[in-house]
């Protein structure tokens, strides 16, 4: 229960109800509809239209076949992305769960990339199954990793989050070495409606409505989960048969709106805590609202979508959603009650190992070893090389600044990883919920779009100043609140969101960007020269020696906010302290190879699963565990498909995904 | 330093008011749950802070700790206003204990024990030789040497509440602040447990406030006792004068019998025929 962010009633920020939420926004979208469809069709031949279709003229066919299926699926996908993500929040107890979080969209998408590479055959059986298939797969590998639905809700979604980023990285990789042949994929990821017909409604229309029945059934099991599993079960809650149930419906329902119309991102995640914010606090309001507001929001979003014409294309309405949803999250969240979080209860150390600086140095020389590898051990056509030291002026050209900037940039995302993960006790933090990485990449999008013949300074330049801008934002959005934890993940989830959008949907529109974006997205240590390798280099020795200084507050933060200000720690000032360190160093590691996910992670929660609990040794740990992974990723990617290589942000998933999966199925 | 300091070396000598609550209320969501309230708590002595559930008590206690921001009033501790202390400086003067304390976990005894010295040496201080002492002092007060090496999440309630009281003790504040501290103990760790408190509270001379459910607990351990009802102060003595029939009746809308332990102490029961109606709002 990592946080909680329901506001009671009382404090309920809208002043409006969730009912005239939904009647705004449908009553908007109808409007928009109407102006369309008379367009196409006079209001007064509506009927002769509907029923005539067959026999008649292009316009009625569009309006029967493309435009009003097109608005049947909006709001059904948006119903169903909104009950699901509602169920999902429900049952893990996160606010940051949405349909995607336990593997369902990268399930898919990997299906729908092996099948169009290279079992075409497999696409005989239509789209939907082909995808439906993938993500109850992925779905599946989740639940069996984290032993069914008996585990805690949080081993559930890191398990989700890691089988996520494994099979995302399988994609990528396939994705950047054949992405000329993957246009309907990536149209597929950015989420578009159009329809040629009814039957995607009638694939989702019966789903939608048993799934809403099962959870209306389930609503009182489900309102249970809120006090805690021990709380339900000692009122003789069956978590172990509930929860896996309320999992499955939605996850099932998940799949098939991915399989339907593609990853609309933002509606699952965001319309949970929306409905809230407007007032629907008992469960079963939100079970009713959820679906009514995400229809709605959807509806409307593929309305405006349908009313500007980006060149000769439309923005896909996953886009739009985002682009809507995103800033409205930005506005309420001010509003948020400044609720006490919950103590960090998120770790659960396994075991405490009496000498952790033992193990640290293990670390280190485990990290040694990886470096030697990297810059000595290499492939040419004639096979495999061990450069000596007479190679020293090879090494340092073709491998010294790579493996410095690996190293530098592993080091700089673990320690930002263990900072917010142990500031906002949430185990599922990582350096992007700050918003700094999405704020990178807006840069680069923003460079690419305005400036097609970019050179590396402006690159640099322009990928520092929009963090810089992103940080500003961030801070100014959650200054109030002393920098509670949820505002800023919140805050940063709404942002990355906005930026995943906006290069997704430049990737689908393809041209010389989508190059450049996909390996910039995928973290490659490609484009690094000595220049910016020492830079990086710099401000990871500087990070590394100043995080002793954090170190006091990393370990009081975790007893909660009321201890930690008991003990005369300024909250305010030491959340901020922190939110910016963290920015720094995101930045620094994204600026030098790009948004990375994996790495700032997965770092801390290797320290902690060796055993390390207290935030110096942590910090260190994280560092000495961040910066192996880049490294072997950085030199594995070299050798792995020689003469080709595969970026090291890619590989870390790639590697460390597995290995970190087989961890947690050890350990639960 | 000099100023901290100078509060314990007066307060033993002089009895200035060590807090001074004047005006004070507490609003959440348009409803009044506190106040306005004034009143002045005397030093080194233990106050009981009493009441029916939702009296306010818990809200005054955590509005004298800064854990929350009155909405209207003003509080003075040693004649300085609460909010124009700085942090660290105010948590050298008043230690605070939340009704429950977090989970914790893998953290050692010892290592939370040592987190109270934290507003002496502050984020980047040294850990000297001073701060050592005082934790070993806390931790041989409290008890707790045995399981010094033990994950806190490992200990039984009452275990785990004398640690986190070391942990306030190596705080080495004047004033305590503890909510409930007894709420999940057995008898026999109740009394050990405000036993405790008590002792330290006179070998270090030092004022508590202790928010406790119990009456006959306040009325054996506290020289004085606040009682709160609806949010407002309903009376305030020492526990000959709050433990009589009349007064008790007024407090918790319950007729209770009062007996005089041959001891010298107060002892309260219901009376056989009296029903409870819950505490009146």
């Amino acid at each position: 229960m990592p946080v909680n962010i329901l506001p009671t009633r009382n404090d309920r920020v809208l002043r409006v109800s969730p009912g005239l939420l939904v009647l705004s926004m449908a009553g908007l979208a109808l409007l928009f509809s109407v102006r369309l469809l008379t367009g196409l069709v006079p209001i007064a031949e509506w009927p002769d239209a509907i029923w005539a279709a067959d026999g008649g003229d292009v316009p009625s066919l569009l309006f029967v076949y493309s435009h009003l299926p097109r608005i049947a699926i909006s709001i059904l996908a948006g119903a169903a992305l909104g009950l699901a993500g509602t169920l999902l929040q429900q049952v893990l107890r996160n606010p940051l769960a949405e349909p995607t979080t336990l593997g369902i969209s990268t399930g898919a998408q990997l299906a729908l990339v092996i099948a169009l590479l290279w079992q075409p055959w497999l696409l005989d059986h239509g789209r939907e199954t082909v995808a439906i298939a993938g993500a109850l797969l992925a779905a599946a590998a989740v639940f069996a990793v984290a032993r069914s639905g008996q585990s805690s809700p949080l081993s559930l979604v890191m398990a989700g989050l890691v089988v996520n980023m494994t099979l995302g990285a399988i994609s990528g990789v396939a994705v950047l070495y054949n992405h000329e042949y993957l246009s309907e994929l990536f149209v597929w990821q950015s989420g578009r409606l159009e329809q040629s017909g009814w039957s995607q409604v009638l694939f989702l229309a019966p789903r939608l409505v048993c799934a809403f029945i099962v959870s209306l059934l389930l609503t009182r099991p489900l309102a249970l989960m809120e006090l805690g599993d021990e709380g339900a079960q000692s009122l003789g809650l069956r978590m172990a048969g509930f929860r896996p149930v309320a999992l499955l419906v939605a996850v099932a329902l998940s799949a098939s709106v991915v399989a339907a119309v593609g990853v609309i991102a933002f509606v699952g995640l965001a319309v949970p805590t929306l409905v809230s914010l407007a007032g629907a606090r008992r469960l079963k309001e939100r079970l009713l609202w959820a679906p009514a507001f995400g229809g709605s929001l959807l509806w409307l979003a593929d309305q405006l979508v349908q009313q500007v014409a980006i060149g000769n294309t439309t923005l896909p309405t996953g886009v739009a959603t985002a682009l809507l949803g995103a800033p409205l999250l930005l506005v309420l969240l001010p509003g948020l009650r400044n609720a006490a979080a919950p103590p960090a209860v998120s770790f659960a150390a396994a075991r405490r190992l009496d000498r952790p600086w033992l193990a640290v140095s293990m670390g280190l020389a485990v990290l040694g070893l990886a470096l030697l590898g990297a810059l000595a051990v290499g492939k040419t056509m004639g096979g495999w090389t061990v450069a000596g030291v007479d190679a020293a002026d090879f090494v340092a050209r073709w491998r010294g600044a790579r493996v410095l900037a690996a190293l530098s940039a592993g080091t700089l995302l673990g320690l930002a990883g263990t900072m917010i993960q142990r500031m906002t006790g949430n185990a599922l933090a990582s350096p992007e919920i700050l918003g700094i990485s999405s704020g990178a990449s807006l840069g680069a999008i923003a460079l690419t779009v305005v400036l097609p013949g970019f050179g590396l300074a402006s690159l640099t330049a322009a990928t520092t100043a929009s963090a810089g801008l992103s940080l500003i934002i961030m801070l100014a959005v959650s200054r109030t609140t002393e920098f509670s934890p949820q505002r800023l993940i919140l805050a940063g989830v709404a942002l990355g969101t906005i930026v995943a959008a906006l290069s997704e949907m430049l990737i689908a529109t393809g041209g010389s960007s989508r190059t450049f974006l996909l390996s910039w997205m995928s973290g490659s240590t490609y484009r690094v020269t000595w220049d910016t390798a020492i830079a990086a280099a710099c401000i990871a020795t500087v990070s590394l020696f100043a995080s002793p200084l954090f170190a006091r507050w990393l370990d009081v933060l975790p007893l909660g906010e009321s201890s930690a200000r008991s003990l005369g720690m300024n909250i305010g000032q030491a959340r901020g302290c922190i939110a910016v360190a963290c920015a720094l160093m995101t930045a620094g590691a994204t600026i030098v190879i790009g948004p990375l996910s994996f790495v700032g992670l997965v770092a801390p929660h290797l320290a902690r699963a060796v055993g390390i609990s207290r935030a110096l040794p942590h910090l260190v740990a994280a560092a000495i565990a961040g910066s192996t992974i880049m490294v072997l990723a950085d030199w594995l990617g070299r050798l792995l498909i020689f003469p080709w290589q595969i970026p090291a942000g890619l590989l870390a998933a790639l590697v460390g995904g597995p290995y970190f999966l087989v961890l947690m199925w050890r350990r639960a | 330093m000099t100023v901290c300091l100078s509060v314990r070396e007066a307060s033993g000598v002089c009895a200035a008011p060590c807090f001074k609550v004047e005006g004070v209320s507490c609003l959440v969501g348009g409803r009044q749950i506190l106040g306005p309230v004034s009143l002045a708590l005397k030093g080194p002595q233990v106050h009981g802070l009493i009441g029916h559930n939702g009296s306010g008590k818990s809200t005054l206690l955590k509005i004298l700790a800064r854990q929350q921001r009155p909405s209207h009033g003003s509080i003075l501790y040693d004649g300085v206003a609460l909010d124009r202390l700085d942090s660290r400086i105010f948590a050298r003067k008043v230690a605070y204990l939340p009704q429950q304390t977090p989970f914790a976990p893998g953290l050692l005894v010892k290592e939370l024990v040592a987190f109270g010295r934290y507003p002496w040496h502050g984020a980047l201080g040294r850990f000297g030789s001073d701060d050592r002492r005082k934790v070993d002092e806390a931790i041989e007060m409290t008890g707790i040497t045995a399981f010094v090496n033990r994950a806190v999440d490992t200990l039984s309630g009452g275990e785990r509440q004398r640690c986190w009281l070391a942990m306030l003790v190596a705080q080495d504040a004047d004033c305590l602040l503890l909510d409930e501290p007894i709420a999940a103990l057995d008898i026999a760790h109740q009394i050990e447990v405000l036993s405790l408190v008590r002792r330290l509270a006179k070998a270090r001379s030092i004022s508590v406030v202790v928010v406790l459910h119990d009456i006959n607990m306040a009325a054996r351990f506290c020289d004085e006792i606040v009682a709160l009802h609806s949010g407002k102060l309903l009376a305030q003595g020492g526990p000959s004068e709050i433990m009589t029939p009349d007064s008790l009746r007024r407090i918790y809308g319950i007729d209770m019998e009062v007996f005089r332990q041959p001891g010298g102490g107060f002892a309260a029961l219901p009376e056989p025929g009296a029903s409870g109606q819950g505490a009146p709002r």
